[in-house]
């Protein structure tokens, strides 16, 4: 893992989805944020569930409802999620947590890591 | 020749063509260029060549808003002026600084861009900075570095120059006028007084005195004041005192529209790779000269959000250096303070316990200079520092106090903010920053708005530079010099320094200020 901020709890889960995993286009984004859980620092999934209470706060649906029913697809991969990423930033879809100015869809998938 | 006032015995007058009021940089730069012809010149400086604690008390102000550095300490009362503790940073003042913008109230300058453009080259040479300008693609190709700005439609990189050891005016060019056949300085000369015929409009002489207070007079064809942002607004209002505002104050203009480069730290960078920002937005050095880039917001961007124009800084920190937890740590003690509850207390608090560690690790090193976290000090991203442009208002000004220095010149006194549309704007600059389409690739910023009461306070850094107090426009009714730099209602009386900017920009004034003083200098040669 690259070596960042202990605080950037986003950045340390957008790293890992930026790392190169084995995922295959069949997985959903429930068991892919599944496995995350599993496998990330524990600060980095603390910081997941602060995003989570900010994403309900907002007044927002459950992020896998939004992943899903959003993006009209159940279906995951790191490539699908940097590319809606990249059109949020360009169509000004924010989220932001604590100041911090992340695209929506990469927030939800992240509130989603935090939402058990 | 150089001559020493404390040394003359009686009064005296002398009889010159020029004479020059301040001898710092623009008095200095004036000078040299005037030196070698048949124009006989007298510069008057407060101090002499090196710094002399009752002379620089006579820069104490009487009273400066809360944070707001005291001009005690930001400038120097000697031969060479403030050169002799700047950093000598220097960039050009962009075309649309000169603009009417139709969302900035008092904006656009009476010359255009292409009016001090031909002067930069020269005003550089005198600045230690060299000839070869700013371009990115020049430097990039001589030094070899990476635009890290490449792919935003929003920002680009420009470049700041510095040479290695700062140009300290007086001393890089002190000898040769004081070898001059056709310069008199005159060290420890106060001003005191200005004698002018209303009549003719025309300044007759100014009188000044050491603090042994004996006085003295110069009488002189052209009188140009250089005794910087403050000062000179200073000094005309009390000129005008006795004067019935006939020197450039028919409408109250001296003193106002004042302008800072108001300094922030309000937001954190986290890039995915640490070396995504290439090294010369650090500052890399190239022989004699420190290049240091840093990002800048478009004017196509600029105009479309109408917003101003701001340097963006990027200091490289490490994770102590960026934590949430030490920060709101310091904000919680400040409230305690003050016995107050910040806002969004739960959340500073919830930062501290998470960052406890590095909060301990704090302490450590600073109570003990001890440590036990080795990853405390890895990189963590960077700080973005963004220096922001003012834009003019009346209601920031200097003006005259009650008291008085030991010359019995009123001291100065400093009404100063930010305007919440400055801080707005300022916000919006860095939104853009953080929203740009083409930084989702490289890392994500955090704005440190819950920050915003230090931010804008305590936290509120400084260009030092004083600039707007003596403006420049076309009519009496806006400023105080006309586009000449000569003083509205009068005939042979100028001022030169950052004082006549309309517009403050969001770069150090040093450069323009030499600039302007030098096509000053090319005017009044034509007319002598």
């Amino acid at each position: 893992m690259t070596n960042i901020t202990r605080r950037t709890f986003i950045l340390q889960s957008i790293v890992l989805l930026a790392a190169p995993m084995a995922i295959t286009t069949t997985k959903v984004w429930a068991s892919h944020a599944e496995e995350l859980r599993k496998t990330s620092p524990p600060e980095a999934i603390q910081e997941c569930k602060t995003v989570y209470l900010e994403w309900l706060k907002q007044g927002n649906i459950h992020p896998e409802f939004y992943l899903e029913n959003k993006l009209n697809t159940h279906l995951f991969s790191k490539e699908k999620l940097s590319h809606i990423t990249k059109s949020d930033f360009i169509n000004n879809k924010f989220f932001v947590v604590n100041g911090l100015q992340l695209g929506k869809t990469e927030a939800a998938f992240l509130a989603l890591i935090g939402s058990t | 020749m150089l001559v020493d006032v404390t040394k003359i015995n009686n009064s005296q007058v002398y009889n010159t063509d020029v004479c020059i009021l301040g001898g710092g940089v623009a008095g200095i730069v004036l000078a040299n260029e005037l030196e070698g012809n048949d124009t006989k010149v007298i510069m008057l400086d407060s101090g002499n060549e090196s710094y002399h604690l009752e002379t620089q008390e006579l820069y104490k102000a009487q009273s400066v808003p809360e944070h707001f550095p005291a001009p005690f300490y930001s400038r120097l009362r000697f031969l060479g002026g403030s050169s002799n503790h700047w950093e000598n940073s220097t960039e050009r003042l962009d075309p649309i600084d000169f603009e009417k913008r139709d969302w900035i109230n008092d904006s656009g300058w009476p010359i255009k861009y292409g009016d001090v453009l031909e002067y930069y080259p020269a005003a550089e040479q005198y600045c230690g900075v060299g000839k070869d300008g700013y371009q990115l693609d020049f430097w990039q190709n001589k030094l070899r570095f990476k635009d890290s700005f490449s792919g935003s439609e929003l920002f680009h990189t420009a470049l700041a120059k510095s040479p290695q050891i700062p140009t300290r005016f007086f001393k890089k060019f002190g000898s040769r006028l004081v070898k001059s056949k056709n310069i008199n300085i005159f060290k420890n000369a106060n001003i005191t007084d200005l004698v002018f015929n209303h009549e003719l409009q025309k300044v007759i002489s100014v009188k000044f005195s050491s603090l042994n207070k004996i006085p003295h007079q110069v009488n002189a064809k052209i009188f140009i004041m250089c005794f910087g942002g403050l000062e000179n607004a200073r000094m005309l209002l009390h000129f005008n005192e006795k004067n019935a505002n006939k020197l450039g104050n028919e409408f109250d203009n001296v003193g106002r529209y004042f302008m800072e480069h108001p300094t922030i730290r309000a937001a954190h960078f986290f890039p995915f790779k640490e070396n995504t920002i290439d090294k010369v937005y650090e500052g890399i050095p190239d022989t004699s000269m420190q290049i240091l880039a840093r990002g800048k917001l478009n004017k196509s961007a600029q105009i479309k959000n109408k917003t101003i124009n701001i340097r963006l800084f990027f200091n490289k920190q490490t994770k102590l250096q960026l934590s949430e937890g030490i920060s709101s740590a310091h904000i919680l003690a400040d409230s305690m303070n003050k016995s107050e509850t910040p806002d969004n207390f739960g959340s500073h608090l919830v930062n501290v316990l998470k960052d406890a560690d590095l909060i301990a690790e704090q302490y450590l090193r600073s109570k003990f200079n001890s440590s036990f976290s080795e990853d405390a000090d890895s990189f963590g991203g960077y700080q973005i520092i963004s220096m922001i442009e003012q834009t003019p208002s009346r209601n920031n000004r200097i003006y005259l106090g009650t008291e008085t220095d030991q010359l019995n010149i009123k001291k100065l006194k400093i009404d100063w903010k930010v305007s919440s549309n400055d801080k707005e704007n300022a916000w919006k600059t860095l939104r853009l920053f953080a929203q740009d389409p083409w930084l989702q690739s490289i890392g994500r910023v955090r704005l440190l708005e819950d920050e915003k009461y230090r931010i804008w306070g305590s936290q509120l850094g400084f260009g030092q530079h004083h600039m707007g107090t003596t403006k420049m426009s076309n009519i009496a009714q806006n400023g105080v010099v006309d586009p000449s730099l000569k003083v509205f209602g009068t005939s042979n009386f100028y001022i030169s320094g950052s004082s006549v900017f309309p517009t403050g920009g969001h770069v150090p004034p040093t450069l323009t200020i030499v600039a302007l003083t030098i096509k000053l200098a090319d005017e009044l040669k034509k007319i002598l």
